[in-house]
């Protein structure tokens, strides 16, 4: 079902042209922004306190990162 | 027809021409060179584009005709989330960036990019980063407040600072947000870290991160002091998502919770449809002694004009309207790009307020505040739009009547 409204709406879209009146939606573009917000949120931290994480951190002194968030290696 | 494909003369020479032209540095301004590039760039893109060529067909625009730059159709954003805006196969493509196509899951945005054109990004950003975020220091501890490529390979802002990451971070340098969201224990303890070395860092990201974690900490009473010289660069514009913050109050909290003042905040215009990014010049200026008059900078490579909202003219400069970029760097799309934002001319280049929409035909408050916060409360600004009354009535009496709740 997905597969035919997607196809039906491709069939639509092939009609369809670029024009100026497409100007003015107030859409954003690129929306990076707004997932790395939603990521922030989808984690639940927005109630998070600073200060306690901040005394947490000043007892263990150092914090280890987290191995599934390390800078990847790099590209050849 | 002629070979316009990847490996043809046309486009390699081509790609050649541009890396040339950026090579030349920020200095180099030659109207003549870039208007020839922007004519071929158009040529290759009338004849491979489709959805483009039927748009400028419609306006009787075609390569032999149009001898300027500024003649160029300028296709509007939207057209990017429509179609695919690639002047090659999109099977060539190295990166592929999607939206997160909210009001149409069926219907994302797409942005293809051939490794032609990434080496043409890379060139042209990597300098820009060079010039005016990293222009006195080879390399610094760098902060990313984004996730990895490899968690969202798809996103265009963690593709494009990953390669910032790796021209001119250090190897310590580090992703803030994971699978978990943002790593807020391993923040403060970076921050941490540097007021007892000494040692300047730079944050980098979304200008959302900063402004949730800068609120966060102000709701504690949470202040650090980083060492001089470091810095934030954000990007992406604030969306309210972590409430309403003005640019203002971004680099009034900047100093009283980080002590970085507001020279070295750094704030980027980059857009997935324009492949330049657009740098504020204040970090530049500050090191070489001007005063503070915060601007987007326009590269030689590229040209933006601000045109009235109802003809697209250009109106004239300092005027508020939509902006309109012209970019080499996009070779493998369409060099000239309408936006929704709505800016103005400066005189060290441009300044965006914030995005139109068209619910009337009169620019929206509303729609300004959800794209970049609210920046107007400048002489300047105000002087502008009252210049404009007639088609910015509207927004400068909600400006002035917002002005005068605070």
């Amino acid at each position: 079902m997905k597969r035919f409204l997607g196809r039906k709406k491709n069939a639509e879209q092939t009609e369809e042209k670029i024009s100026d009146a497409m100007l003015g939606t107030g859409e954003a573009m690129c929306t990076c922004a707004a997932l790395v917000a939603d990521m922030i949120v989808d984690a639940g931290q927005e109630g998070a306190s600073v200060s306690a994480l901040l005394e947490k951190v000043k007892r263990e002194d150092a914090v280890p990162p987290e191995p599934s968030d390390s800078c990847p290696k790099e590209r050849p | 027809m002629r070979d316009y494909s990847l490996e043809s003369d046309f486009v390699r020479q081509l790609d050649q021409d541009i890396l040339s032209y950026v090579e030349k540095g920020l200095e180099h301004d030659d109207e003549a060179g870039f208007n020839a590039l922007a004519l071929r760039c158009f040529q290759l893109q009338f004849n491979t584009v489709e959805p483009y060529r039927r748009f400028c067909l419609d306006k009787g625009k075609e390569p032999g005709k149009v001898e300027r730059w500024e003649d160029i159709p300028a296709v509007p954003s939207m057209a990017f989330k429509k179609f695919v805006m690639t002047s090659f196969p999109a099977e060539r493509a190295e990166q592929r960036y999607f939206t997160s196509g909210t009001t149409d899951p069926m219907n994302k945005g797409k942005i293809l990019r051939d490794p032609g054109g990434v080496a043409l990004i890379n060139a042209a950003n990597g300098l820009l980063t060079r010039e005016y975020l990293f222009p006195d220091v080879d390399r610094m501890r760098m902060f990313l407040m984004v996730p990895s490529p490899e968690i969202a390979p798809g996103m265009g802002m963690a593709v494009g600072l990953d390669v910032v990451r790796r021209m001119f971070g250090t190897p310590d340098s580090r992703y803030l947000i994971g699978r978990r969201g943002l790593d807020l224990e391993f923040l403060l303890s970076a921050i941490m870290e540097a007021e007892q070395t000494g040692v300047p860092i730079v944050i980098v990201g979304s200008t959302a991160g900063f402004v949730y974690f800068m609120k966060a900490c102000e709701r504690d009473g949470v202040r650090f002091r980083l060492p001089s010289g470091s810095r934030l660069c954000d990007g992406g514009g604030y969306l309210e998502q972590f409430g309403e913050c003005s640019r203002e109050e971004f680099y009034i909290k900047s100093k009283e919770i980080l002590d970085v003042d507001e020279h070295h905040c750094v704030n980027v215009l980059g857009m997935g449809e324009v492949s330049t990014n657009f740098f504020d010049n204040v970090l530049k200026d500050h090191l070489a002694g001007r005063p503070l008059q915060r601007a987007k900078v326009i590269p030689p490579w590229t040209r933006t004009q601000v045109v009235d909202v109802e003809t697209l003219k250009p109106v004239p400069d300092g005027d508020p309207g939509l902006l309109r970029h012209y970019d080499l760097i996009n070779r493998g799309m369409v060099v000239a790009v309408q936006t929704d934002n709505v800016g103005f001319m400066t005189p060290g280049g441009f300044e965006i307020i914030g995005r139109w929409k068209k619910t009337s035909r009169e620019l929206e408050t509303e729609a300004i505040k959800q794209a970049h916060g609210p920046r107007f409360m400048t002489p300047i600004i105000e002087f502008l739009l009252k210049r404009n009354l007639k088609k910015v009535g509207k927004l400068h009496e909600k400006i002035l009547g917002s002005k005068k709740e605070r």
